[in-house]
């Protein structure tokens, strides 16, 4: 059984929150109690399956979505964790936070409205981060006495906005009513134009492409105590056949400790070791360990940002940068005089400390960070290295 | 017309083992973040599951050393018997530091009434004495077992979650987390509460615990106990601080408790699991939430668990 991450994005009102409450409630993964607690807030006699998701006072007051809720069910072949994401423009940075920690999209359509400044926005966030994968639901059928013509105009607009990014991922779209539970876990009888199956069998089904190399072995230091260095692996696998290097210096032999069944022998991508060496060289929190790779080593990096907090000129330009374990000061060279919220710009960056990339993890867009404000401490910006600033 | 239809059993599969190895994962790496981020950080220890499998992640997170946190249990003077043997022989058996904060203290100091009413409880009380605890012994992260899956607003959550100088909760205005990236950073007098069990179900909870054979007290499985029926059912363990009326009465069923808090407010399920097996298979066929079964705490209004958290609540 795998962990399967997906999201809901579109605008406002398109029915994100509708949706997730419609795919819980048809998997029967709502318990009694919740379901009481629920037709207890509700005014009418239509159930409001949004109030599932917005558990918020203020969300519950204003009907909207403000932050990402997460939601668990597991069924035969997954475990899903299923993230409500909020579709308005000023709350895009709590979009950005659940669609940057997910493999999978359902993009709402609101076939009434058709597309958006806030779905280009979506689309682009989802591009920009490499989603592998992102169905399209065109909701509210039933607004159109569930005909095929507004759905395919929907799919037709969403096709030419597509063709503006360059690396498309796997798409899907489906005709759905999640007021009415229409495709989402149960196919729709209303739509037998459509040959497709539901939502929840095509989340189900997809292979989630394994984003790993086993060559390529990459360490994180994520700390160090006493004679022992903690650290992440970033990808690949190890062959103690081959030395490890550490700044294009050759280590001693490390000597691997076994932690539940995990030692640096067993180890891959995404798993926390832990180990030392005689006559340890100075190492460094953020400090990267490599086999065969190549590395970058450089304080100058083109980047991806996207810009989560209100407008800003170019002369604020210095912040702390958090990489994973690796934290600096950085330079950022706006590149244009005004950043607006939500704005998605490349710049470049001047580290005050060396980081060390790969090739490989600058191709599958893996050089991830955060700026934080250097007074408030806030959270800023999110962006992505892109290559070295020649 | 949904009001009407009944709600299905729940038919939650039984998982096979190796997402758990990912949830693990995802929990040691924010352990180690938490270590290496921070001057102070304690680990809050209630002598539930929940951080009790945190204190064994911590040992494998940090093994061959012994875990970097202090723990703090923050006590209510309500707990269970059975949880306060468990708490001080799980504390001497893996040599932990634990600091207890006192609830009644904070009660004294700051002048405050105490609980009253039936089931007098101090659940809400917690949140003084914890920020009692945060300021004397400059706590700057608590390390929690929360889990998003077990309340709504608990679902809204960060992962490294942001408390300003006066322990407060801002849920409308949380630091963005991107690909988990953990920003830690903070303002003396301000603190980040950390979980590394965010995206963990009750049901991953007790998997793991038969995985890794972790033990537990013995409140979690079937027992014979002298309990209050109250009229929605609910069973509340017979205990010295309930003020019993004419008319109730006691009566000896066989029980075991989903979640542990104070005794004046959590309830106890009717249950013959004696096994942490019969207990996941009791759980699949539940049809009731964790808190919905046992929390009386929560009945209060929709916002209760908000409005406690926003006050500085675990
Ligand atoms: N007619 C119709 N209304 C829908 C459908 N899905 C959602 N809605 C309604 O659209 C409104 C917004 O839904 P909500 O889920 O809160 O949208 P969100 O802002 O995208 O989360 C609510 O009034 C829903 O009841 C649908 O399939 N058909
Ligand atoms: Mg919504």
């Amino acid at each position: 059984m795998e962990i399967a991450r997906v999201f809901t994005a579109g605008s406002v009102n398109d029915g994100k929150s509708t949706l997730i409450g419609r795919m819980l409630l048809d998997s029967n993964a709502i318990s009694t109690d919740i379901m009481q607690q629920l037709t207890a807030l509700n005014a009418t006699d239509v159930l409001d399956l949004a109030l599932l998701t917005d558990g918020l006072r203020a969300e519950r007051d204003l009907g909207i979505t403000i932050d990402v809720a997460y939601k668990y069910f597991t069924t035969k072949r997954k475990k899903f964790i299923l993230l409500d994401t909020p579709g308005h423009k000023e709350y895009t940075r709590n979009m950005f936070t659940g669609a940057s920690n997910c493999q999978m999209a359902i993009l709402l359509v609101d076939v009434t409205q058709g597309i958006t400044s806030q779905t280009l926005k979506h689309i682009e966030i989802v591009a920009i981060l490499g989603m592998p994968y992102v169905i399209f639901a065109i909701n509210k059928m039933d607004k159109v006495d569930f005909q095929e013509a507004g759905f395919i105009r929907c799919q037709q607009d969403l096709w030419s906005a597509l063709q503006s990014f360059p690396d498309l991922p796997k798409v899907d779209f489906i005709p759905v009513c999640a007021l009415d539970g229409d495709n989402i876990v149960h196919p729709s009888v209303k739509m037998d134009w459509y040959k497709g199956g539901a939502l929840l069998e095509a989340i189900e089904a997809v292979e989630i492409p394994l984003d790993f190399s086993p060559e390529n072995l990459v360490l994180e230091i994520q700390g160090l105590m006493e004679n022992y260095v903690f650290a992440n692996v970033v990808s690949g696998t190890y062959d103690p056949q081959y030395p490890l290097f550490h700044k294009e210096i050759a280590l001693p032999r490390l000597q691997s400790l076994n932690v539940h069944g995990i030692s640096l022998q067993t180890m891959k991508q995404g798993e926390q070791v832990v180990f030392s060496m005689d006559g340890m060289p100075v190492f460094q929190k953020g400090d990267r360990i490599y086999a065969d790779s190549c590395p970058i080593i450089a304080r100058d990096f083109v980047a991806v940002v996207c810009w989560m907090s209100e407008g800003i000129n170019e002369s604020k330009n210095t912040f702390g940068l958090i990489s994973g374990s690796f934290e600096t000061t950085v330079h950022v060279d706006w590149k244009q005089a005004q950043i607006e919220i939500n704005d998605m710009v490349e710049v470049d960056l001047h580290l005050e400390k060396e980081r060390c990339c790969f090739e490989h993890t600058l191709a599958k867009k893996r050089e991830r960070f955060i700026l934080y404000d250097l007074d408030t401490f806030s959270t800023v910006a999110a962006g992505m290295i892109k290559n070295e600033l020649k | 017309m949904l009001l009407n239809q009944e709600v299905r059993c729940l038919n939650v599969i039984p998982l096979k083992m190796d997402y758990l190895k990912e949830l693990e994962s995802e929990a040691i790496s924010i352990l180690r973040s938490a270590a290496f981020q921070f001057q102070n950080p304690y680990l809050l220890f209630s002598g539930g599951k929940d951080s009790i499998c945190l204190v064994h992640l911590a040992m494998k997170a940090f093994y061959p050393l012994q875990v970097p946190f202090k723990l703090l249990h923050v006590d209510t003077g309500h707990n269970f018997s059975e949880t306060m043997v468990f708490r001080d022989e799980f504390v001497e058996k893996y040599k932990l530091d634990c600091h207890v904060q006192s609830v009644i203290d904070s009660i004294r100091n700051h002048k405050i009434p105490d609980a009253k009413g039936k089931f007098p409880s101090r659940n809400a009380l917690q949140s003084v004495a914890l920020l009692d605890a945060i300021n004397a012994l400059k706590i700057d992260a608590c390390i929690g077992g929360a889990r998003r899956d077990e309340e709504k607003a608990r679902a809204k959550e960060r992962i490294f979650s942001f408390r300003n100088d006066q322990g407060e909760w801002n849920p409308i205005q949380q630091r963005p987390e991107p690909w988990n990236l953990l920003n830690g950073k903070i303002h003396p007098g301000e603190n980040v509460r950390v979980f590394p069990l965010s995206n963990w179900t009750e049901l991953d909870v007790w998997n793991y615990i038969l995985q890794e054979n972790i033990e537990l007290p013995s409140l979690y499985f079937a027992h014979e106990r002298l309990c209050l029926v109250l009229p929605d059912g609910a069973l509340m363990a017979f205990n010295p601080y309930m003020r019993l009326e004419s008319g109730d009465e006691l009566v000896e069923c066989r029980v075991r408790f989903r979640t542990i808090g104070d005794m004046t407010c959590t309830a106890a399920i009717a249950s013959n699991a004696t096994t942490v097996e019969e207990v996941i298979k009791e759980l699949e066929m539940s049809k009731i939430s964790e808190r919905g079964a046992t929390r009386l705490d929560d009945r209060i209004s929709p916002a209760g668990m908000e409005d406690r958290k926003r006050q500085g609540y675990f």
